[in-house]
């Protein structure tokens, strides 16, 4: 089987791990989850850096990791970039040797090596710094030398942990933007631990909520906005975004619909994001204070205990949450006509 | 940083200065601190015949003396460096059952008056030593009362100061360096020359520079287990107890060339070895 195959069982202390998926060549999946999920333990099982206790992993059919044949491919044999959670470079060699390591590593010449690294800070606009040493660079900077150094050796398997969590928010526009037209040319598996509903939607094919160790659900971001299957799910997971054109503190979306949003004003491309416990539902037109009403249609009503999910479309596509009372009250069946109003202080924009 | 707003022509605001400046007590019972340590240079200095300097320094035997205590403690460094390093890494990462035991003898040596210590190599390296008698028979080779046993006595004493800082480095390293160099495709050879080393090298400096300070030091293992025969095994140390003996001024001077030296290394090495003992990125 090309790809990853994974089928991943494992104890530490009290916590166990237990996970099941396959990704195909060219894939990018987000893995998200609470803090504590085991989302950074599976990444270290995939990378090499710790051995599963039942199961198998398997990178484009060659197995890696099987405790039954006591097969155990160690970090430094597999085919795996890696990019930690606060970068882990090494702060004695320069930005240049530091992307060079992993080939200097493998074998190849000095003079190579260092070429082959060069181009790869060249390509994440880092040529002026090739002979800086960590501690110098910025924290975008320093992000991307980490790239470039899980990149550089071009592994089957690229694994992210939470990639984009220590930048602001300028940077951090930028950096998902780079990354994501690298991933796009990327042809091994990528898995990308994330926090952010955001980073998925933008550089993700399909997410993977993880919670106390299992898989909980799996599929297109959309879907697990749609209906939820736990309250993590729901809170954090499975928010509304929306892109558009950021003018100021309002976002105009392709249609002209345009959704005001609090924080910091500036212009450019940009996401909102819109908690769908922040979207009120009414069945009369408004008129008043909030200062995005949008005149909608259920599409379909998500029910699942005190948990009432409305997938609404019309001006925009929209996730409403709402309880069990109000849907009784408000009776929310496909086709109605609804009145969604949220203010503009729980609309978060960032740059796109 | 950039909040601070600068009065110009000032360089930094007098009010912060003072906030940071030790309270007096603490002045006053560090001066009592300092004082102790400065007296007895000032006791060497005031009792120095300076007129007989010369005639001390040229004769042969303080020359001698300073040499093999120097060449005598530099090795003893290097011995350190060589088995410490490694002793130290299995300290710190190695995990088997008495660890810790085996830590408490690889220190002793610390905290164990040297004497005791000389005594205890001479039974195990002397001529009926546990092992030294197998090293007579086999190969012919003697070492109480040589150079060699003025080395051994110094790393023997020497080394664990080494060790020690070394140690401590290593603990508080981020093993997730070398995870992320094994990523990296690095052997763990590899990781541990360019990524482990690099980043405990000023520990290494630090301990190299104590356990050099200690060496040259050496008193009672040495003069137990390698005897005090000028131009084998008599180093400065010695030289100076002896000395004392017969000629109180001439012990002085001696005395006054130990501290130049030391002193002058310390200074040296000081503030690039001892300011950093632990790599920054260590956190």
């Amino acid at each position: 089987m090309t790809g990853l195959d994974t089928e991943i069982a494992l104890r530490l202390g009290a916590f166990e791990l237990r996970a099941a998926f396959h990704v195909a060549n060219g894939e990018t999946v987000a893995l998200l989850g609470p803090n504590g999920a085991g989302k950074s333990t599976l990444l270290r099982c995939l990378a090499g850096l710790h051995a599963i206790d039942e199961g198998h992993i398997a990178s484009e059919g060659v197995l890696l990791d099987d405790p039954v044949t006591d097969v155990f491919v160690p970090a430094a044999a597999r085919s795996v970039g890696v990019v930690f959670q606060d970068y882990l470079l090494f702060d004695n060699m320069s930005a240049l040797d530091n992307v060079a390591f992993g080939l200097r590593t493998r074998g190849v010449a000095r003079r190579m090596a260092d070429a082959t690294a060069r181009e790869w800070l060249d390509r994440f606009e880092l040529a002026g710094h090739a002979g800086h040493r960590p501690p110098a660079l910025s924290g975008g900077q320093q992000q991307r030398v980490a790239l470039a150094r899980a990149l550089v050796t071009e592994p089957r398997l690229l694994l992210l942990d939470e990639p984009l969590a220590a930048l602001d928010a300028a940077t951090r526009a930028e950096l998902r933007r780079l990354l994501g037209t690298h991933l796009a040319d990327f042809g091994g598996v990528c898995l990308l631990v994330t926090h952010e509903p955001l980073d998925a939607h933008a550089l993700a094919d399909r997410v993977m909520v993880l919670e106390g160790g299992v898989i909980t659900q799996t599929g297109a971001l959309a879907d697990i906005t749609a209906h939820p299957r736990s309250a993590y799910a729901a809170d954090l997971a499975g928010t509304n975004l929306l892109r558009g054109t950021m003018r100021g503190s309002t976002l105009t979306l392709g249609n002209g619909t345009t959704v005001a949003a609090a924080g910091p004003a500036f212009d450019g491309p940009a996401y909102v994001v819109i908690p769908p416990r922040a979207v009120a539902l009414y069945r009369e037109p408004l008129h008043g204070s909030p200062r995005n009403v949008w005149a909608l249609h259920v599409v379909d009503v998500d029910r699942a205990g005190d948990r009432v999910r409305v997938r609404l479309d019309g001006e925009l596509p929209l996730i409403a949450e709402v309880t069990p009372a109000a849907d009784d009250a408000l009776r929310l069946t496909a086709g109605a006509a609804v009145w969604a109003a949220v203010k503009a202080s729980e609309v978060r924009a960032e740059p796109a | 940083m950039a909040t601070i707003a600068l009065v110009p022509g000032s360089s930094r605001s007098p009010r912060r200065t003072a906030q940071h400046r030790p309270p007096a007590p603490v002045i006053a019972i560090a001066s009592i601190a300092a004082a102790f340590f400065l007296l007895p240079l000032l006791g060497l200095v005031w009792r120095a015949p300076w007129s007989d300097t010369w005639t001390v320094l040229r004769a042969h035997g303080t020359l001698q003396a300073l040499r093999l205590s120097l060449v005598a403690s530099v090795w003893a460094t290097a011995l350190s460096l060589g088995f410490g390093v490694p002793l130290a890494w299995l300290l710190a990462r190695g995990d088997f059952p008495g660890r810790r035991a085996l830590r408490a003898v690889c220190t002793l040596s610390m905290v164990l008056p040297p004497v005791v210590g000389g005594v205890a190599l001479f039974f195990a390296l002397g001529r009926r030593g546990l092992v030294g008698q197998w090293l007579d028979r086999w190969f012919g080779i003697q070492l109480p009362f040589t150079t060699a046993a003025v080395v051994i006595a110094e790393t023997f004493v020497a080394m664990p100061f080494l060790v020690v800082t070394v140690e401590a480095a290593l603990r508080q390293l981020d093993v997730r360096y070398e995870d992320a160099a094994h990523t990296l495709g690095a052997s763990r050879w590899y990781t541990f020359r360019r990524v482990t080393l690099p980043a405990i090298r000023p520990a290494i400096g630090a301990g190299a520079v104590l356990a050099w300070a200690r060496a040259l030091g050496e008193f009672g293992a040495t003069i137990t287990f390698a005897g005090n025969f000028p131009g084998r095994t008599q180093t400065l140390p010695l030289a100076v107890y002896l000395t004392l003996e017969r000629d109180a001024k001439a012990a002085v001077i001696l005395s006054l060339v130990l501290v130049v030296v030391s002193l002058a290394v310390l200074l040296a090495l000081r503030d690039r070895w001892l300011g950093g003992a632990v790599a920054n990125r260590s956190r």
